[in-house]
């Protein structure tokens, strides 16, 4: 069991959320896949394991944010549809409630096929992830 | 003239310009690239410029004074010879070799050009050819008459038009074409302007590059060569077709 | 990408002249004008991701490169096709994106070189690639597979 109290291993059926700050990620129909590619940096994407509930969506951006962004919306998708599109879901805690997007593809002799193919899990997450107004 | 001979005394060439066009290896900065290129083309090419792409934002919050902040990136590598007439270019795609006044023939440039275009090959490590264009920039000077308009198909075979010419006088013009050669499929792209008057005389800018678009390997020679002599030739046929014998003459003169 | 690599000032003298052709074109609204409100959008959101941690997270600045070659795109793209959406990706690319349904859409990734990355969904179908963009010329798989999701009738996406 983790700090926050849920469990270690993310299961399917739990509901992961992806803070959007910025406006050009959504559209009125869906997120993009840009909202889900995952930093060079870190190698992976953050997202919470808070659901669809708005105030809970709030509640979470209030504690983890440093306000410099505005909350404009969240994507929220099944953690099973994660997995089929051939990435992961991995708990990291602290801040509470907080996972990551792991195991993309990474080659570093072709940056831009590597893209591809990211950008390809992306779209497949993103078509499968519900928007959520804020 | 056969077409691929076309010799003049004093040939109108500003500058001359042979660009490769490659695939580059995946995750190749061309900035990285600098030290060793350098290197090896020091000895005849002294002198680095880089290329940058620049941006420049402007802020202007409501009541505080503007804020100017600037972005750039590397685009290219210029290696130039000593008088800066002469230089090798490692772009983000690809290689180019330019040649400015006083120009001479390709002939005499085409070793400097192998040996350049190797070295490039051996730095950059390019996958394959894509396009290779081959640029000609024309100075004509035109005698401008002391008492009448300037008569341009005196000059040109293939000049531009005004409608109601009785009534109305050139003050600038530019055209542009865009052509295939039917057998080669070798394109050629055919810029025709002016420039401002000069005392008496009119500078026609006559610029015409020729470009094949067929993939090649960045290791055959031969047959690059063979692709740069057909664009020579295919320059030379429109540079001639373009002017009038009255307007090539006078490159005849010493 | 789009610039000339001729650097005698006569070259200079062409390329204001036609630059001038396209400057005049471009100030039309019947010849550009939807494009020139894409490429103020796209200036917009570059504008607005300038600095790295934009996310809030560790995104790389928009590169200003990346911003050139997308505008070079857009100016590229056939009449026929719609302009895409942008969006920022947290290494400093561009994203271009078709999105008709839920179940359509063509993404492209403009970074700071040529090859760009774009993937697609078509329904069950889906697949990644990279293409290369002149500058000039978008290419043809590209065109035909923008074009391909944004057709009403069925059809797959294939590589070339």
């Amino acid at each position: 069991m983790l700090p926050s109290g849920l469990p270690n291993i993310v299961g399917d059926d739990e509901e992961i959320t992806r803070f959007l700050t910025q406006s050009s990620h959504y559209n009125s129909a869906m997120p993009k896949p840009a909202a889900f590619m995952p930093d060079p940096k870190s190698r992976n994407k953050s997202v919470f394991r808070c659901g669809a509930d708005p105030e809970r969506i709030r509640e979470l951006w209030e504690k983890t944010t440093n306000f410099q962004q505005t909350l404009k919306a969240a994507a929220v998708c099944k953690t099973a549809e994660v997995r089929n599109a051939g990435v992961d879901v991995i708990a990291s805690e602290p801040p509470d409630a907080h996972a990551n997007i792991e195991g993309w593809p990474w080659l570093v002799n072709d940056p831009e096929l590597q893209k591809a193919k990211q950008k390809e899990i992306a779209a497949v997450i993103a078509q499968k992830s519900a928007l959520v107004m804020l | 003239m056969a077409d691929n001979k076309l010799t003049l005394l004093k040939a109108p060439i500003i500058e001359a310009v042979l660009d490769i066009d490659c695939d580059m290896p995946p995750g190749k900065e061309i900035s990285t690239l600098e030290p060793a290129a350098h290197e090896k083309l020091r000895p005849q090419y002294p002198k680095v410029r880089r290329i940058f792409v620049q941006t420049h934002q402007i802020e202007t919050p409501p009541g505080e004074a503007p804020k100017v902040k600037l972005h750039q990136a590397v685009h290219g590598l210029q290696f130039l010879s000593e008088d800066e007439k002469q230089l090798v270019q490692f772009r983000a795609q690809g290689f180019s070799f330019n040649r400015l006044a006083h120009y001479t023939s390709l002939d005499d440039y085409l070793p400097e050009i192998e040996r350049t275009w190797q070295i490039f090959v051996a730095v950059a490590g390019p996958v394959q050819i894509r396009s290779v264009r081959l640029r000609y920039i024309n100075r004509i000077m035109l005698p401008m008459p002391e008492k009448s308009p300037l008569q341009l198909e005196e000059y040109l075979k293939v000049c531009p038009r005004l409608p109601d010419e009785g009534n109305l006088t050139f003050t600038g013009f530019l055209n542009q074409h865009t052509a295939i050669e039917n057998e080669t499929g070798n394109q050629v792209h055919i810029v025709l302007t002016n420039q401002p008057q000069e005392n008496n005389m009119l500078p026609l800018i006559l610029d015409i590059t020729a470009e094949n678009n067929a993939l090649a390997e960045v290791e055959n020679w031969p047959c690059l060569l063979a692709r740069i002599q057909a664009l020579r030739d295919l320059k030379n046929r429109v540079f001639r077709n373009t002017l009038t014998d009255k307007c090539l003459n006078q490159f005849q003169q010493p | 990408m789009r610039g000339s690599s001729a650097v005698s000032p006569e070259a200079q003298t062409v390329r204001f002249a036609v630059s001038a052709v396209v400057e005049r074109a471009e100030r039309s609204q019947a010849l550009f004008g939807d494009k020139a409100a894409a490429i103020s959008q796209l200036q917009a959101m570059a504008i607005e991701c300038a600095e790295p941690g934009w996310d809030g997270d560790e995104a790389s600045a928009i590169n200003p490169l990346a911003v050139f070659v997308a505008e070079n795109f857009v100016r590229a793209l056939p009449n026929f096709i719609p302009l895409p959406e942008f969006a920022p990706e947290p290494d400093g690319s561009i994203s271009l994106d078709w999105i008709p349904s839920r179940h359509r859409l063509f993404s492209i990734s403009i970074g700071t070189n040529n090859r760009l990355a774009y993937a697609w969904l078509d329904g069950a179908d889906k697949g990644h690639a990279v293409a290369r963009f002149d500058g000039d010329r978008i290419p043809q798989r590209v065109v035909e597979g923008i074009t391909s999701i944004l057709s009403h009738g069925y059809a797959s996406v294939r590589t070339a």
